[in-house]
């Protein structure tokens, strides 16, 4: 029996579309509050019922327009077609990938809204020298969904899907005690509350861990803000029960610098990093949680938990504290083992001149980083995402058993490793030869699938290990007790997770991760993604379908599983408006954890109070003293 | 009943090179008979956009995306199926990047279209041996009697 309290029509209109492009949609919702204490078997059998009623509906969700086949202008040079969207009215089109001036190009032409065109990576040497790297990936062997519509409006996954994941987010809940002002996704805006049972995240987490041939492994808890849930500890737990060795939570963090004893609980639950909101080292980039940062390092110090700071990167706003981020990250390296920043992704009707002015892609900001650090990174030091899949190649021929391949699209992502001696920044690829290192291990791993032993080239391997790192250009603390090579040889020999997890605590990752948007989106990265969101009738979507068309799949499915604000009040006996954070500058300045964690980095005094008051309410936080 | 079946040359060089044939060969199971149905060759069109990607994305993981990415040459075959077989056998011939595999896939025709029964997957390589022996199982008939007696070569 279906639980639908609400079965509404609902006028779409089109963005952007004439008053030709309005349709009737149903909306599908369950009676919530009266699943509280369902089992997550009610869960599957209510999901598999909805779940056909909120896929897309073809001439009301999309069109297709795949006649017009774009051409190539004066003075460009092909790099490939493809398949993406209009940004306006979410038309399947054909694109054409292309470079000029340097940079390489997407174009495309919507028979209703005409020609769009965007940066698709901002230096085409780079692009070249990532796309050595492409590996792909071996799909999904059980998809949940057949193919009834084109991609990407088929979504949760299908067979076309090239990857399997490697994260899954998972939405604890819309609410958040932030109100930011680009922010359309949190619960008093959304105009409802979706925060899953316990029972049914068991279900959603089932759900994942039934893809084959591999599932997910890695977790990310998200929001909203994650850390509103009273029951966030056991959300930690119930992901470790269900079978994920990774689990990461996605905050701004605030919440645990007022409860160190959170941090605490997340790691004896089982959390292994936080992943956290962090737009730049002064209160003009983040106003966000500047004030709240170092108090949120001393806790997670005090609870031994790591954090990976996530920069969002808008071109001109953030971009020149680059440099300053790392810095920042390389100063508190013991207990930051990431900085992870992600180029803005531009939702909206966003003018073409504004999109040339926010624009930052990968390419980017590595040269930027080159420049901030005086060419200490340089943008040779960085690989794409699935150049790392030789590795799995290896450990997996050698032993047999399956192992995560992380196989994006080259243009989705880069990292590198770097660690920091005296004032020096040394990335791992000045004393490992990467490149060598990795080509190395895929003609290994290619000589086991054609029969060789695996003992004869684990052998070879151990012995031609040295000849691809140069200890004299190592930092001192990996030359000594050759701790450099004990990290590799167990990477390769013990192959396991907490060797890996050790020889982060000598290092700080740096990574980019560039999710599309309309303007740029590629379905050919679509289908390579590794990022996934789990939703709540148990699709399994990836992150740049789940977030770029959100009134399709993420907005729809989670609005069909939501409390209405006021049953959630009732429920709840809070108001919703009670958790929006009040911030008091004047105490979180006052006390040297403060000044300690910018010191070097960033002159706190060269912001006066009345300035940083302005900032922070400007973003849409208040200020109490 | 008509069954659709795709021969295929993709190349590849973004975001990664491929070079791949693919050679369809549909096969009708009565009784205890195996017999190769021969298409009739008709052009691909954009509305093939669906049924390309059902019949390619699981088993050598080759989209549409794919084939307007790259150089792409192909044709549509129909085969018109007589009686009420048992099961409907595809082989699939595959060259890829120069070296040869073959695949293959078993259908059972119900009331609502072909359903699949068993599929072959490029990228989680079992010996063929097996496979043909699960195929063999699948359908009842002993494997000399599959189209592709074990050692031969397609």
């Amino acid at each position: 029996m279906l639980l639908y309290v609400e079965r509404l029509n609902i006028l779409v209109v089109n963005r952007g579309g004439s008053m030709d492009s309005q349709k009737i949609v149903e909306e599908f919702r369950v009676d919530y509050k009266s699943l509280l204490d369902a089992p997550p078997e009610k869960f599957e059998e209510i999901a598999r019922q909805i779940r056909p009623k909120l896929m897309p509906k073809p001439g009301v969700d999309f069109n297709v327009y795949l006649t017009e086949t774009p051409e190539l202008k004066e003075g460009e040079e092909l790099v490939t077609w493809t398949l993406s969207l209009c940004p306006y009215c979410r038309s399947l089109l054909k694109a054409v990938v292309f470079k000029r001036d340097g940079k390489v190009w997407i174009r495309k032409r919507c028979p209703e809204h005409g020609e769009i065109e965007e940066v698709y990576w901002g230096n085409a040497e780079l692009y070249e020298r990532f796309r050595e790297w492409q590996y792909d990936g071996r799909g999904i062997s059980n998809p949940h969904l057949d193919i009834v519509f084109p991609c990407p409006f088929n979504c949760g996954l299908c067979s076309r899907h090239k990857s399997h994941p490697g994260l899954v987010n998972l939405v604890a809940t819309n609410r958040c005690d932030l109100s930011c002002w680009y922010c359309f996704f949190y619960a008093r805006k959304a105009g409802y509350v979706y925060e899953p049972t316990l029972n049914h995240i068991r279900y959603m987490l089932r759900q994942v861990r039934k893809l084959k041939p591999y599932p997910a492994i890695a977790l990310q808890i998200t929001g909203g803000e994650p850390l509103l849930r009273d029951d966030i500890v056991e959300i930690v737990k119930i992901a470790k029960e269900e079978g994920f060795t990774h689990v990461q939570v996605n905050t701004t963090g605030i919440k645990l610098a007022y409860e160190p004893e959170l941090a605490v609980k997340l790691r004896e639950a089982g959390t292994n990093v936080l992943y956290m909101s962090f737009d730049g080292v002064s209160p003009y980039t983040n106003p966000k949680n500047h004030w709240e940062v170092p108090y949120i390092l001393e806790s997670l110090r005090k609870a031994k938990l790591g954090v990976v700071l996530v920069p969002t990167l808008i071109n001109g706003v953030n971009t020149r504290e680059l440099g300053a981020m790392i810095k920042f990250g390389l100063k508190h390296v013991d207990i930051v083992r990431g900085v992870n920043m992600q180029p803005i992704s531009l939702v909206g009707r966003v003018p073409r001149e504004e999109r040339l002015k926010l624009r930052i892609t990968i390419p980017d900001a590595i040269i930027e980083i080159e420049k901030q650090t005086d060419g200490q990174i340089s943008r040779y030091d960085w690989y794409p995402v699935p150049s790392v899949t030789p590795i799995s190649h290896f450990i997996e021929a050698i032993t047999g058993k399956p192992k995560i391949e992380l196989t994006t699209h080259f243009a989705c992502g880069a990292a590198t490793y770097v660690f920091k001696e005296d004032n020096e920044i040394i990335p791992i690829t000045r004393f490992v030869d990467v490149g060598g290192f990795l080509r190395y291990l895929e003609e290994k791993a290619q000589e086991i699938n054609r029969g060789r032993s695996k003992y004869i080239v684990l052998l070879e391997t151990l012995i031609k290990l040295r000849k691809f790192v140069d200890l004299s250009k190592a930092p001192r603390r990996l030359r000594e007790k050759g701790r450099l090579l004990k990290h590799l040889y167990r990477i390769f020999i013990k192959h396991d997770y907490r060797s890996l997890g050790e020889f982060h605590y000598d290092a700080l990752f740096l990574g980019m991760m560039h999710f599309q948007d309309l303007f740029n989106h590629d379905l050919a990265r679509v289908q390579r993604c590794d990022v996934h969101y789990v939703m709540p009738d148990g699709r399994e979507v990836p992150f740049c379908t789940f977030n770029v068309i959100p009134e399709i799949y993420r907005d729809r499915a989670q609005k069909a599983f939501s409390f209405t604000i006021r049953e959630w009040e009732e429920l709840t006996g809070r108001r919703l408006i009670s958790y929006k954070y009040k911030r008091n500058i004047k105490k979180l300045i006052s006390n040297e954890i403060y000044r300690k964690a910018y010191e070097g980095i960033f002159d706190v005094d060269s912001v006066s109070y009345e300035e940083q008051v302005k900032l922070s309410k400007r973003f849409g936080i208040p200020v109490v003293e | 009943m008509k069954i659709k079946s795709y021969d295929f040359k993709l190349k590849l060089y973004d975001p990664k090179n491929m070079d791949i044939d693919v050679k369809t060969l549909v096969y009708s199971v009565v009784d205890d008979e195996i017999s190769e149905i021969k298409g009739s060759d008709e052009p691909i069109t954009l509305d093939d956009f669906i049924d390309f990607d059902r019949e390619f994305s699981n088993n050598i993981l080759i989209t549409f995306t794919d084939a307007i990415h790259g150089e792409f040459k192909g044709v549509r075959k129909i085969h018109v199926v007589e009686g009420k077989p048992r099961f409907i056998l595809k082989v699939y011939l595959i060259r890829l990047n120069g070296e040869k595999h073959r695949l293959y896939r078993v259908l059972r025709i119900k009331d609502s279209g072909l359903e699949d029964v068993y599929m072959d997957r490029l990228y989680e390589p079992k010996p063929e041996k097996t496979r043909i022996e699960n195929v063999s199982k699948i359908i009842g008939l002993p494997p000399s009697k599959l189209p592709f007696s074990l050692g031969s070569k397609s």
